[in-house]
C-alpha cells in the first residue's frame, strides 16, 4: 500500500508538503510554507507526520521539486528548529538558488515587515549544507529500497519532476510544471512510467490559456505605452524565475524598438541571480543553451540596479520589485508611492496567493486597498494582470496524467472547486481513481506486489531468441521513426507465453524452471504415460508416384505455425526417445548407440533449422530431405521402400509439424510410427499386411489421430488403386 | 546470454603501438563497441607541417650523409626485412584487393605542391621517396591519415550501440558514421559529446591547415605509402605501428573526416547524465559514472543477464571533474579496467628508438630524466606528476624570461594547468606575465566549461553555490592576462603578443597546430620550456625539431594504476576482473596479500583475445503477485511445493518480469498447455484394485517380463485393452475411448502430475 498524507498544498496554493509512506520507507516531497498566513499556518503541520522517534528517524529523505518559497520555505525551519537531520535532494540549481530565495523572504519578513524570525541567516546555510544536489535523470539510491530519479519540470530553473520507487511501488510527484517552453526554459518531460500513483499539481485546474505570444504582446504593449506616456511600472516579482524570464522579454523588446526607459532591478540580489542563471544554462532551453557562446542571455543590456534614490526621481521607467505579489518589502512600497498615480502601472505576473495585496488587485474591483492597518491607499494606476504563470494548465495537466499513465492520481496544490471538476474529468476521461485528499488527510492506494524469484537460464534463454528478433525489428522501427520525445520509447513488445514449473524450497526460495529441470531439482525422473494403437494396413503399390507428386511441399507454412512447429520440437525429442525405449526397441538396437545417433540427428536438424528460417521454407525443405535420402543410402528392402513411401505422405499430409524417420520408425512430435511387415498367408508379392503400431503421449492426442486417420486412407487408396 | 568481450586496443599508454583502449562486448544478443578513438600517437610517424621544416630538411640530410655509417646500418637492416616479406606477404593479394595495381614508382600521395616538391632532397639511401629521416626516425612525408582502433574484422552494421566515455575515445566516430554502415546507437554524457566536438572541430582544422600548406591527397585511394610495396621498405617497428606485422592494420587507417562529417555525427549522439539508467531494446541497462579523468568523462556499468562494469581511464581525485564514483558499480559481478597507468615504463620508447634507421642512439638510456637532459641540454626534472611542480619550473623559466609552451591532452587539465600556473605567477608577483590559449575553439571551450557545474569536483560546485565562476579562466580573461587566440598568425595575435609568456594549447604530438610554430621559435632558446604530457614517444616527437635546445618537462597524468585497482577490487569484490596483459607483472602483490582470492577472479587480455563470461545458472526475476495468485502448488514429502503456471515473460531494463499472460495470448497457445510433467511408479496392484472396482475384468500377466517391475495387465471387458507398466512409463492400449479415459484416470490417481 501506498500512503499519502497531505501536509500542505491540499485544497489550496502554498506550503506544498506531501509525506509518502511505502513499505516502511517515509519520504517527504517538499517542504514549502504559505506566503499568506503570518500565524503558525504558514508551515505545514509537522506533528501528524506517524512518529518512530525524532524527525530524522521518522524520515527517510526529503526531496524539494524546485526552489519557490511554497516548495522550499519551510525547509530551514524544518531542519534547524525541528532538528531534521536525515538526507535532502535537490537538483543543482535548486540548491545554488534556494539559499537566495529564503535569505530575500527572510530579510522581507525580518527588515520591512518587523516581525520575528522564522529562521537566521545562518540557519539557512547551514539547513542547505545537509543538501545533495542531484542531476537530471540520474538514479539515486538511498539504501537497497529507495530509488529516486528527477525529471525536467519548466516552470522555473531547476524544477523537477521525481519518480520514486520504495520497492515495487512506485510513485510520481511533479512539483510544479509547465507543458509549454517560455523564453528560457523548455516544457516538462517525462517518460511512460505506469506508475502505481501520481500526485500531480493544479494550480490552473480548469483553464485553458489562449497563446503566449499573444499575452507577450499585450504584456510589452501595455508596457510600452506607459513608459510613452511618462508613466512607471511596477513589476512586482520573486527574485528568480519570472523575473528573470520578463526581463529577457523587456531587454530583448527594448533592443529592437531602442526604448531609453531605464529597466531597474530592485536590489543586487536579482542581479546576482543572474550570475547564477549564466553558470546553470545547461538547464535553460535549447535556444539559450545554443546563443550562449556568443552572448550569454543572462547578460542583460539595459537592466540596471535600482536604487532608492530613484524611488521619487521624475520620468519614466520599468521597475523589477521583489516581492511578489506585494506581500511586503518593496515591492509594497513602492506600491504605495506609485498606486495612486494614473499614469502609472502595476504589471501583477502569474498567479497571486488569497490573502496578499496583488491578490485583491487581482480579483476585487476595489480601488481603495487598506494597505496598512492605518493608511488608506487609493489605487488609481492602471493593473495589468499577466498570466504568465509557468504553471501547466489544464490541458496540459490531462495531457500529462495521460502520458505517464499512472494507476491512481492525487491532485494538490489547486484551489478546491476547480479541483473537483478536474477530478470528475479525469475520472470520466482516462478512468483512473483520483483523489483530492485536504491538509492532514491520508489516501491510500494499492501498489503492485512483486515476487523476487530466481528464473534459470535455460527457462529464460528460450524466450531470448524471439526477444532478439524483436529487437531487429524495433532496431528498424527506431531508425524510420520520427522522434517522440514524449513518447515511450522502450518497447515492452518482447515477451513470449511459457508454461513454467514454479518450485518452492524449504527456504522459501522460489525457482522458476522448465519441465526437464525441475524433474532434476526434484531428483526424479519423467513418467512417460503413452498411448498405443496398432493398426494392420493392407498398402500396395511401391511406387512413389501415388504418393510423390511434385506439388508436396505445396502448402506454404503459415507464420504462426512455423513457430509452433518449433516449440514443439524439443519435447517430440524428449518424448521419441522414450517411446523408443520403451516401445521394444532395444531389443532389436544397442540403447546408447542409438541415444548418440540420436544426438547427432538432433544436432544436424537443428542446424537445418536454422537455415530453414533464412530460406525459403519449402524448397529448402525439400533438398535436406532429399540429402537425407541420399545419406540413408536407396532402400534396398521392400519395408524401407514402404516406411519411405509413408513417410514422404506423411510429411506431405503434415506439412507444418516435422517429422522425421528413422529406421523403421516415423516421428512427429511425440507420435512414433513403427512399421513393421507381416506377410498374410494368402498375400501375394505387392500386397503386403503392414503393422504400424503408433505411440503417442496424451498432449499430442490430436495430432496421433490425424495421422491414423492418414494411414486408413493411405490403404483406401492403395486399394482403390490396385 | 552468456557475455564475450573481444579488445580492439590495449590503451595507448602501454608504452608500446597498441592503440587506444577499445572492446567489442557481446552481451545479451546484442554489440556494444565500447569507445571509438583515434590513435592520435600515430600522428608522431608524419612530419609537422611546417614551410620552415623545408628547409630544415634540407640541412639534415647534408647532417646525416655526413656521417656515412648510417646508411650501411640502414641497408643491412633492410635485407632480412624482405626476405621477410618475400617469404610471407602475398602481394597479388593485395593489389587484388585494392582493386588496381599499383607500380612502385607511382606517388598517388597526391598533387604536392610544386615549390616543396623542388625542394624535396633527392633521398638515395631511401627509395621511397615519402620517407625522410629525421635525427634517425623514420618519417612519413605525407598528408597524415589517422588510425582508429582494430576494427578490420568488426562488421559495423552489427554494432548496436556505441559507448564513449570521454571526448579523447569519440575522434574516431565521424569515420563510422560516415560510412553509413552504422545503425545503432551512440551513447555519451553531454559533455562528453560537446567538448568530443569542439576537439575533433580543432583537428578538422588544423588539419585543414596542413593541407593549405602541403596539398592533399586523394581520398578514393590508400595513397601509395599504405600499398603493401611500400611495406618491404619500412623498417619492421615501423612498419609494425603502421599495419602490424601482417599488414592487416591498414585498413584501419583514414582519411580524416571533414566539418560535416563531425555534425552529421553529433546528431547521432544520445546525450546522456552521470546515473542515467538507459535500457536498449529491453534487454540490457546502461549507466555512466563518473570516472574522474576528465569533464564529463565516464565509466560504465552494463547490466543484462550479467553485471560487467567498465572502467575506461579513471581518477580517483580530481581537481577539475566530479571524482571516480566507485559506489555505482557495487552491483558489479564483472570489473574491466582499461587504460590502466602501468608504473613499469620499460617498455618506454622501445619501440620507437628501434624506428630509427641509424638504429640506436648514441647515448641509449631508457632513463627518462637522463634522456630528457641529453635532448634538451639542460634538466628540468624529467616526469613530474604534480601540476604544482610543474608551476614551479613555469615559474622558473618565466623568472629568466624564457617563455612556455604547454601542451595538454585533456580540457579538464588544460583548466586546472591554467589555474595552477597563473596562480603561481600571481604568487610570485609576475601577473602581468600574459596568458594565451590558442584553439581554432578556444573561445567556445572557455565559455562552455563555465556552464557546467553538475559535472565537476565537489569543491567546484561549492563555487557554483557561492554564486562564482567554476574556473578561474573567466577571471583571467576579465582582467585581460588570459587571451584566447583562435591561431597564432592572427591579426590580434599581433595586438597581445608579449614575450616571456605562457602559451597552452591541446597535444596533437608536435605535428600540428601552434605547437609548430612555437617549437621553431623557441627550440633554440635554452630558457624556454615545453611541457607535454608524459607519452613515451618524446625522442619522435621532438626529432623533426632538432637540434632542441628547449627545456622538455613531461606532465604525467594520474590515473588509475595496479594500487588503485587493488583498493577497488578489495573493496568492491567483483566476481571476476579483467585487466591488460601488460600489466600481468605488477599484479601478483595482489595474490600475496590474499591468496584465497589467488588469480580465479583475475583475467589478463591481450589484443583479439576473446573472453567469454558465462552466463549465470539462476537470474533473478520479478513475478507479479497476480501470477503466484494463479499457483495451485502441490506439497512434496521432500518440502518442496510445485507448481505449474503460464507466465508471459518480458524484460524491461535488463530486468526479468513474469506476467499473466494476456486474454487474447492465452486462447492462442492452448498447446503449451498441455506440457505436463509427471513421476512416480505405478503400482500394479492398486491399479489392478482400481480398475476391479470399477467393474473391469482385467488379468495381470508379468510372465514374459524381464524383471518384477514389467507389467502387463489385460482387460477383457467392456473391451479389450492392455495396460503395460514399467518403472517410468505406462502404455495403454485400447480402441474404445471411454475405457481408455477410464485407465487414463485410474493411472494417473497413481502418478505425481504437475
Amino acid at each position: 500500500m501506498i500512503k499519502t498524507l497531505v501536509l500542505g498544498a491540499g485544497h489550496e496554493v502554498g506550503k506544498s508538503c506531501v509525506v509518502l509512506m511505502i513499505g516502511g520507507k517515509t519520504i517527504m516531497f517538499d517542504c514549502g510554507m504559505h506566503m499568506g498566513y503570518h500565524d503558525d499556518r504558514r508551515f505545514p503541520d509537522f506533528s501528524l507526520i506517524p512518529k518512530r522517534g525524532d524527525y530524522t528517524q521518522s524520515i527517510d529523505c526529503i526531496i524539494i521539486t524546485h526552489f519557490h518559497l511554497d516548495h522550499i520555505g519551510a525547509l530551514p525551519y524544518f531542519t534547524e528548529i525541528c532538528g531534521y537531520e536525515g538526507p535532502i535532494f535537490m537538483t543543482y540549481p535548486t540548491k545554488a538558488l534556494a539559499p537566495l530565495m529564503l535569505e530575500d523572504y527572510r530579510r522581507v519578513m525580518v527588515d520591512r515587515r518587523g516581525q520575528q524570525e522564522q529562521f537566521s541567516v545562518l540557519q539557512i546555510h547551514d539547513s542547505m549544507k545537509k543538501v545533495t544536489a542531484v542531476d537530471l535523470k540520474q538514479t539515486i539510491s538511498l539504501g537497497s529500497d529507495i530509488q529516486f530519479r528527477a525529471y525536467y519540470a519548466g516552470h522555473v530553473l531547476g524544477a523537477a519532476m521525481f519518480h520514486l520507487k520504495v520497492g515495487e511501488s512506485t510513485v510520481v510527484y511533479t512539483g510544479d510544471y509547465n507543458m509549454t517552453p517560455d523564453r528560457h526554459l523548455g516544457a516538462a518531460q517525462i517518460d511512460r512510467l505506469k506508475p502505481d500513483l501520481i500526485i500531480t499539481e493544479s494550480t490552473y485546474a480548469t483553464t485553458i490559456r489562449d497563446s503566449k505570444h499573444a499575452r507577450e504582446r499585450d504584456f510589452l504593449q501595455a508596457v510600452h505605452k506607459c513608459v510613452t506616456n511618462g508613466g512607471k511600472v511596477l513589476i512586482p516579482v520573486f527574485a528568480l524565475g519570472r523575473a528573470q524570464e520578463l526581463c529577457i522579454l523587456l531587454d530583448d523588446y527594448w533592443e529592437r524598438m531602442n526604448l531609453k526607459a531605464p529597466i531597474y532591478f530592485s536590489a543586487g540580489l536579482t542581479m546576482q541571480a543572474n550570475v547564477y542563471y549564466k553558470l546553470l544554462i545547461a538547464w535553460t532551453n535549447q535556444k539559450v543553451k545554443d546563443t550562449c557562446i556568443t552572448r550569454n542571455t543572462f547578460d542583460f543590456k539595459h537592466v540596471s540596479v535600482f536604487d532608492r534614490s530613484q524611488l521619487n526621481a521624475p520620468g519614466p521607467c520599468v521597475l523589477f520589485a521583489t516581492p511578489g505579489m506585494l506581500s511586503g518589502g518593496l515591492s509594497l512600497e513602492v506600491f504605495r508611492l506609485w498606486a495612486p498615480f494614473e499614469q502609472n502601472m502595476v504589471v501583477v505576473p502569474g498567479y497571486c496567493v488569497p490573502g496578499t495585496v496583488g491578490y485583491r488587485l487581482v480579483t476585487g474591483k476595489t480601488v481603495t486597498l487598506d494597505a496598512d492597518k492605518r493608511i488608506k491607499l487609493e489605487v488609481r494606476c492602471q493593473i495589468h494582470h499577466l498570466s504568465f504563470s509557468a504553471h501547466t494548465d489544464a490541458k496540459g495537466i490531462m495531457d500529462l496524467l495521460r502520458h505517464v499513465s499512472a494507476r491512481h492520481v492525487i491532485l494538490v496544490h489547486g484551489e478546491k472547486p476547480k479541483m473537483a471538476l478536474l477530478r470528475t474529468r479525469i475520472i470520466s476521461e482516462l478512468g483512473v481513481p483520483c483523489f483530492v485528499p485536504g491538509n492532514g488527510e491520508t489516501v491510500e492506494v494499492p501498489s503492485r506486489l512483486v515476487l523476487k524469484v530466481l528464473a534459470s537460464e535455460k527457462f529464460l534463454t528460450k524466450s531470448q531468441s524471439n526477444s532478439l528478433q524483436t529487437s531487429i525489428k524495433s532496431k528498424v522501427d527506431d531508425v524510420s521513426a520520427p522522434k517522440r520525445h514524449m513518447e515511450d520509447v522502450s518497447l515492452s513488445s518482447i515477451h513470449d507465453i511459457r508454461s513454467a514449473i514454479i518450485i518452492m524450497d524449504k527456504e522459501k526460495t522460489i525457482q522458476v524452471l522448465n519441465p526437464e529441470e525441475a524433474l532434476n531439482v526434484l531428483n526424479v525422473s519423467q513418467h512417460n504415460f503413452l498411448y498405443r494403437c496398432r493398426l494392420p494396413l493392407y498398402i500396395s503399390g511401391m511406387n512413389d508416384k501415388d504418393f510423390n507428386a511434385p506439388e508436396v511441399f505445396d502448402r506454404g507454412p503459415t507464420e504462426g505455425n512455423e513457430i509452433s512447429g518449433k516449440e514443439l520440437m524439443k519435447p517430440s525429442k524428449k518424448c521419441c526417445r522414450g517411446i523408443q525405449e520403451f516401445s521394444g526397441f532395444q531389443q532389436q538396437y544397442d540403447l546408447e548407440d542409438k541415444d548418440a545417433e540420436n544426438e547427432l540427428i538432433w544436432a544436424e536438424r537443428k542446424e537445418q533449422e536454422n537455415e530453414l528460417e533464412l530460406e525459403d521454407k519449402g524448397a529448402e525443405n525439400e533438398r535436406i530431405w532429399a540429402e537425407h535420402k541420399e545419406q540413408e543410402g536407396i532402400p534396398h528392402s521392400v519395408l524401407e521402400a514402404m516406411v519411405q513411401t509413408v513417410y514422404k505422405h506423411l510429411v506431405k499430409q503434415l506439412g507444418d509439424i516435422v517429422c522425421y524417420k528413422q529406421d523403421n520408425c516415423i516421428v512427429a512430435n511425440s507420435v512414433c510410427i513403427k512399421i513393421s511387415s507381416e506377410k498374410t498367408q494368402s498375400g501375394t508379392e505387392n500386397k503386403a499386411q503392414y503393422i504400424f503400431t503408433c505411440t503417442w503421449s496424451g498432449q499430442d492426442e490430436e495430432l496421433a489421430r490425424q495421422i491414423i486417420s492418414i494411414l486408413h486412407m493411405m490403404q483406401i487408396a492403395s486399394q482403390a488403386s490396385a | 546470454m552468456a557475455m564475450e568481450l573481444t579488445c580492439l586496443g590495449l590503451g595507448k599508454d602501454q608504452g608500446k603501438w597498441a592503440g587506444p583502449s577499445c572492446h567489442l562486448l557481446q552481451i545479451g544478443g546484442a554489440n556494444i563497441l565500447l569507445e571509438c578513438p583515434l590513435d592520435t600517437t600515430m600522428l608522431h610517424l608524419f612530419l609537422p607541417a611546417s614551410d620552415m621544416l623545408v628547409q630544415k630538411r634540407d640541412t639534415l640530410y647534408e647532417a646525416r650523409c655526413s656521417k656515412g655509417s648510417d646508411a650501411d646500418k640502414k641497408t643491412t637492416k633492410k635485407r632480412p626485412l624482405r626476405r621477410f616479406l618475400d617469404e610471407e606477404d602475398d602481394l597479388d593479394s593485395w593489389f587484388h584487393m585494392e582493386g588496381k595495381c599499383i607500380s612502385r614508382s607511382s606517388d598517388a600521395s597526391g598533387p604536392l605542391s610544386p615549390e616543396k616538391a623542388s625542394q624535396i632532397p633527392l633521398e638515395t639511401n631511401l627509395p621511397l621517396h615519402f620517407l625522410r629521416i629525421m635525427d634517425g626516425h623514420v618519417f612519413l612525408d605525407v598528408e597524415p591519415w589517422y588510425k582508429t582502433a582494430d576494427f578490420s574484422l568488426v562488421d559495423i552494421s552489427s554494432l548496436d550501440v556505441i559507448l564513449i566515455s570521454s571526448p579523447e575515445s569519440m575522434l574516431g566516430l565521424p569515420l563510422l558514421t560516415r560510412s553509413g554502415n552504422f545503425t545503432g546507437k551512440i551513447y555519451a554524457t553531454s559533455v562528453t559529446a560537446k567538448l568530443g566536438q569542439l576537439i575533433m572541430e580543432e583537428l578538422v582544422c588544423m588539419h585543414a591547415e596542413y593541407i593549405q600548406n602541403f596539398g592533399s591527397s586523394s581520398p578514393e585511394f590508400k595513397p601509395s605509402w599504405l600499398n603493401p610495396p611500400a611495406f618491404q621498405d619500412y623498417p619492421a617497428s615501423f612498419k609494425k605501428a603502421l599495419v602490424d606485422d601482417d599488414g592487416v592494420g591498414r585498413a584501419n587507417w583514414h582519411l580524416l573526416y571533414r566539418k560535416k562529417d563531425i555534425q552529421a555525427c553529433m546528431d547521432q549522439i544520445r546525450c546522456v547524465h552521470y546515473d542515467e539508467e538507459i535500457s536498449i531494446y529491453d534487454c540490457l541497462c546502461i549507466k555512466a559514472s563518473s570516472s574522474g579523468f576528465e569533464l564529463g568523462a565516464s565509466n560504465w556499468v552494463i547490466s543484462g543477464a550479467r553485471c560487467l562494469s567498465y572502467f575506461s581511464a579513471s581518477d580517483l581525485t580530481s581537481g577539475h571533474s566530479m571524482a571516480l564514483n566507485v559506489a555505482s558499480h557495487i552491483k558489479s559481478e564483472v570489473f574491466l579496467f582499461s587504460d590502466l597507468k602501468s608504473n613499469n615504463t620499460d617498455g618506454y620508447d622501445e619501440d620507437l628508438t628501434s624506428c630509427s634507421v641509424k638504429g640506436i642512439c648514441e647515448n641509449k638510456d631508457k632513463d627518462y630524466p637522463v634522456e630528457t637532459k641529453s635532448l634538451s641540454g639542460r634538466c628540468c626534472g624529467g616526469v613530474v606528476h604534480d601540476l604544482l611542480e610543474v608551476s614551479k619550473v613555469v615559474l622558473e623559466t618565466i623568472l629568466f624570461r624564457g617563455s612556455v609552451l604547454v601542451l595538454v591532452n585533456g580540457i579538464g587539465e588544460l583548466m586546472e594547468t591554467l589555474e595552477v600556473i597563473s596562480q603561481a605567477l600571481d604568487n610570485s608577483n609576475l601577473s602581468d606575465v600574459p596568458l594565451f590559449f590558442v584553439s581554432p575553439v578556444a573561445e567556445e571551450i572557455l565559455v562552455y566549461t563555465n556552464t557546467i557545474p553538475e559535472w565537476l569536483s565537489a569543491e567546484r560546485q561549492e563555487k557554483l553555490y557561492a554564486g562564482e565562476a567554476l574556473f578561474r579562466h573567466v577571471e583571467l580573461l576579465q582582467q585581460g592576462r588570459l587571451h584566447q587566440l583562435s591561431a597564432l598568425c592572427s591579426q590580434e595575435t599581433v595586438k597581445v603578443w608579449r614575450e616571456p609568456c605562457v602559451v597552452f594549447a591541446l597535444n596533437w604530438g608536435l605535428r600540428m597546430g601552434p605547437a609548430i610554430p612555437l617549437m621553431l621559435k623557441w627550440r633554440q632558446d635554452p630558457r624556454c620550456l615545453l611541457v607535454m604530457p608524459e607519452t613515451g614517444m618524446t625522442r619522435l616527437a621532438l626529432a623533426p625539431f632538432q637540434p632542441v635546445q628547449m627545456k622538455v618537462l613531461h606532465y604525467c597524468r594520474r590515473k588509475l594504476g595496479e594500487m588503485e585497482v587493488s583498493a577497488i577490487i578489495e573493496k568492491m569484490k567483483p566476481e571476476l576482473f579483467l585487466v591488460p596483459e601488460t600489466m600481468k607483472g605488477e599484479f601478483p602483490s595482489l595474490g600475496d596479500s590474499d591468496s584465497r582470492a589467488s588469480r580465479n577472479d583475475i583475467v589478463f587480455y591481450n589484443m583479439w583475445d576473446i573472453l567469454t563470461i558465462p552466463a549465470p545458472r539462476y537470474t533473478e526475476a520479478d513475478m507479479m503477485a497476480e501470477v503466484a495468485c494463479t499457483v495451485h502448488p502441490r506439497q512434496l514429502d521432500s518440502g518442496h511445493s510445485v507448481g505449474k503456471v503460464k507466465v508471459r515473460i518480458q524484460q524491461r531494463g535488463g530486468k526479468w518480469l513474469l506476467d499473466l499472460p494476456k486474454l487474447s495470448q492465452e486462447s492462442d497457445d492452448a498447446l503449451t498447455e498441455k506440457e505436463t510433467i509427471c513421476w512416480g511408479t505405478v503400482e500394479v496392484t492398486k491399479l489392478m484394485d482400481i480398475l476391479q472396482g470399477n467393474g473391469l475384468c482385467c488379468e495381470l500377466h508379468s510372465e514374459g517380463h524381464r524383471n518384477n517391475s514389467e507389467h502387463r495387465i489385460v482387460v477383457t471387458t467392456p473391451s479389450p485393452a492392455t495396460v503395460e507398466l514399467g518403472l517410468q512409463y505406462t502404455i495403454i492400449e485400447t480402441n474404445d475411448l471411454v475405457l481408455r479415459k477410464l485407465i487414463t484416470d485410474a493411472v494417473r490417481s497413481l502418478l505425481t502430475f504437475i
